[in-house]
């Protein structure tokens, strides 16, 4: 394998990019999609990568295949498989969960990746990969929690 | 509690906080009920949050993301395999094609739901059909279907969910072109799919 491929098909970098599939799909099949077309996306462009620090580039590539795949959506017949909100008799941990998507969902895009890079990383590692500054990452975070309390109900208790 | 202590809070919680900003957040919430109940809402969003990030779902894209890479790098070390599989692949199409014209018309599409791959995943299909074959079973089982004709590009397939058995597994069968295939499918297992021996 070579030093490409090595630092490609980490674990750390294999887990970042589902958690952030996963964050902005919330489904299993997109985010399973979104993975392994970003690892071919990779592949195919590995000559443009330059430095030693790959993880950033690759969350590019993948946030860039998720706007695509976003506008090519209604092309997709297999449909949507988030659950409809709406249908009712459910249990209520069924419910809690659908609450949790769809506050999570209320989150920016820029809010849900930090969230779900935090699962395996520091807050530095987080700033070099999506370039921003320590300070503006942990105003973000506050502020996300925040807003995510305030959706699930948090603040009403 | 000002937005600064929210932040600290906040940084403390995830343990990126310094030493010193440590000892100040732990006074902070011993001495001040706002900042405690603070304290543990934050957690128990942490907690939630956790909990999506832990979900079957993330393993499920884990799982099938480590046969991915086992396969991709596989691939790189079998040198023929590439112009190997293109082989195989171009005479699937030619056979497919072959197939329009003299499949049986016992199988008339208004009975089958029928589920078009799109054309972005078309690089998949040629790495694993299974894969798609297994997403248009779940996608039958939440549409209470025992019938279905999976197109792609230039590939169709049928499948006939012939029975559930005792563990919560269907009994399948795959038909394209010329071949058939009984396989088992568990919902709840991974892989969900797998082939049963003629």
């Amino acid at each position: 394998m070579s030093n490409f491929e090595s630092m490609l098909f980490s674990d750390s970098l294999k887990m970042k990019m589902i958690n952030l599939a996963m964050s902005k799909t919330f489904n299993k099949f997109d985010a399973e999609d979104l993975v392994q077309q970003t690892y071919l996306k990779a592949l195919e462009r590995q000559d443009q990568f330059k430095g030693d620090n790959i993880d950033p580039w690759v969350i590019t590539i993948l946030k860039n295949l998720f706007i695509d795949s976003t506008r090519k959506k209604k092309e997709d017949l297999l449909g949507d498989d988030t659950p409809d909100l709406s249908t009712g008799d459910e249990s209520s941990s069924v419910l809690l969960e659908r609450d949790k998507d769809k506050c999570l969902k209320g989150l920016t895009e820029k809010e849900r990746e930090i969230i779900a890079l935090k699962q395996t990383n520091s807050y530095d590692e987080i700033a070099e990969d999506l370039d921003i500054k320590t300070g503006t990452l942990r105003q973000m975070f506050s502020r996300a929690k925040e807003k995510f309390m305030r959706c699930m109900g948090f603040f009403d208790e | 509690m000002n937005e600064n202590d929210k932040i600290l809070i906040n940084a403390y919680l995830d343990g990126e906080t310094s030493e010193a900003d440590s000892k100040y957040v732990e006074s902070l919430i011993e001495s001040s009920n706002q900042a405690n109940e603070y304290a543990n809402k934050i957690k128990r969003a942490n907690n939630e949050i956790n909990a999506f990030f832990n979900s079957s779902d993330v393993k499920y894209v884990e799982s099938h993301t480590d046969q991915f890479i086992e396969l991709k790098t596989k691939e790189k070390n079998i040198s023929f395999f590439k112009i190997k599989f293109n082989y195989i692949y171009s005479s699937v199409f030619a056979l497919s094609l072959l197939g329009i014209f003299i499949y049986p018309s016992f199988y008339k599409n208004n009975e089958f739901a029928t589920y078009t791959v799109p054309k972005t995943r078309s690089v998949l299909s040629e790495i694993d059909n299974t894969k798609i074959v297994e997403r248009a079973l779940y996608k039958m089982i939440e549409e209470n279907q025992t019938k279905a004709k999976i197109i792609s590009d230039d590939y169709e397939q049928f499948i006939i969910m012939e029975s559930e058995n005792s563990t919560d597994c269907y009994l399948v069968t795959i038909k394209a072109n010329k071949t058939e295939d009984k396989s088992l499918f568990c919902p709840k297992k991974t892989p969900a799919l797998t082939k049963v021996e003629n």
